[in-house]
């Protein structure tokens, strides 16, 4: 499993879309060889366009609800960001299931 | 070249207050060497009106233009200190008072969520902070990416029952952004053009849904949107669901996002 820690990986930036970008360019590559771990300490990110952009258009990289479930795994995550990148990710499946990211 | 114009601030100085305002700057346009602006007594400043000075500030600096006013307004001293007369650097607008803040930026600021813990942790609810903050981050990050304005003022504060937040920069405005791609009635038409789904002035990949999505805690505040841009005025409360379309007389060289919802909701 590769852990990314966001709070400390992304100190610098983790609101705008270009960091959210370079997070989803790592996920694309470490998931081709482990399990990626993202983890944000419960802190708050509190950004529409870093969720959207980093995992919610995996999607637009082919990505299926299957392959975040098998890819992804999310510790930590602020209650109130869950719920953001829950809307997001809805928005682009209907029928995803966040919890099995947890 | 030698007129020294005085105009008189409307009691309480916020975004109720725009047209004035925007009538106010229209004149900076004016041959004029002064402008002299004129508190009441108990003059009120709203978190807004901060922004609105600041705007100023840079409008008069840009024309070339001295403003004066009394010393005495708890805004940013930059502002009131008639002596300057060219852009300020934008950290002297940074500004904070028991209640609002108001800071001056060329790119999105990071730490808008430690600022607004610091200072509304005890008067917002854990939702509340936290919509504001994930507002508060989409409309910097649009002014930053789209404005194409090397300045823009977010603010942030109480006034009287209501929390009021925002940004506004002096950039190329959403009408004229939006022209280039999308064939538009007029400037309302504009506005409401941005804050559908899925629009996106990029052409080679697709934008993103930040003030969409955004929007929809707003909504669950029962808060109110207010946008200038250009000649274009869109006002929507999600209380009523109300809508006011507007085409303004003069306009904004820029665009002004401001929301805002009551402290005490039932």
């Amino acid at each position: 499993m590769k852990t990314i820690v966001i709070h400390q990986e992304y100190a610098d930036d983790y609101i705008t879309r270009p960091a959210g970008e370079r997070l989803r360019n790592e996920i694309l590559q470490f998931s081709q060889q482990a399990k990626v771990c993202l983890d944000f300490q419960n802190k708050k990110v509190a950004s529409v366009s870093f969720f959207d952009e980093s995992l919610g258009k995996l999607v637009d990289e082919k990505w299926k609800r299957e392959d975040f479930y098998e890819k992804i795994v999310l510790k930590n995550i602020y209650k109130l960001d869950l719920k953001v990148l829950n809307k997001i990710l809805l928005d682009r499946d209907p029928l995803f299931e966040i919890e099995r990211l947890l | 070249m030698n007129l020294i114009r005085k105009y008189q601030f409307p009691k309480t100085l916020s975004l109720g207050s725009s047209t004035k305002f925007l009538l106010l700057l229209d004149s900076l346009r004016v041959d004029s060497r002064e402008v002299e602006l004129r508190e009441h007594e108990g003059q009120v400043v709203a978190p807004s009106g901060l922004a609105m000075l600041a705007f100023l500030k840079d409008a008069s600096a840009e024309s070339k233009i001295r403003l004066s006013m009394s010393r005495k307004l708890q805004v940013p001293s930059v502002i009131a200190d008639s002596k300057i007369t060219t852009f300020p650097d934008l950290q002297l607008y940074t500004y904070q008072n028991d209640s609002a803040f108001l800071i001056g930026r060329s790119t999105f600021d990071p730490f808008i969520g430690e600022r607004l813990e610091q200072l509304f942790s005890t008067v917002l609810t854990e939702e509340e902070l936290f919509a504001v903050q994930l507002l508060m981050n989409e409309l910097m990050q649009n002014a930053q990416d789209h404005s194409g304005s090397e300045r823009f003022f977010v603010y942030a504060g109480l006034s009287e029952d209501t929390f009021e937040f925002g940004c506004f920069d002096s950039g190329i405005s959403i009408p004229a952004k939006l022209e280039q791609k999308y064939g538009l009635k007029d400037d309302v038409e504009a506005i409401e053009k941005a804050l559908q789904k899925g629009t996106s002035t990029r052409r080679m990949r697709s934008g993103g849904l930040g003030l969409w999505h955004c929007f929809d805690h707003l909504k669950d505040m029962q808060g109110s949107l207010i946008i200038l841009s250009r000649f274009g005025s869109l006002r929507r409360y999600f209380k009523n669901k109300k809508i006011s379309r507007k085409i303004l007389k003069v306009p904004l060289r820029g665009t002004w996002v401001g929301l805002s919802f009551k402290m005490e909701r039932q």
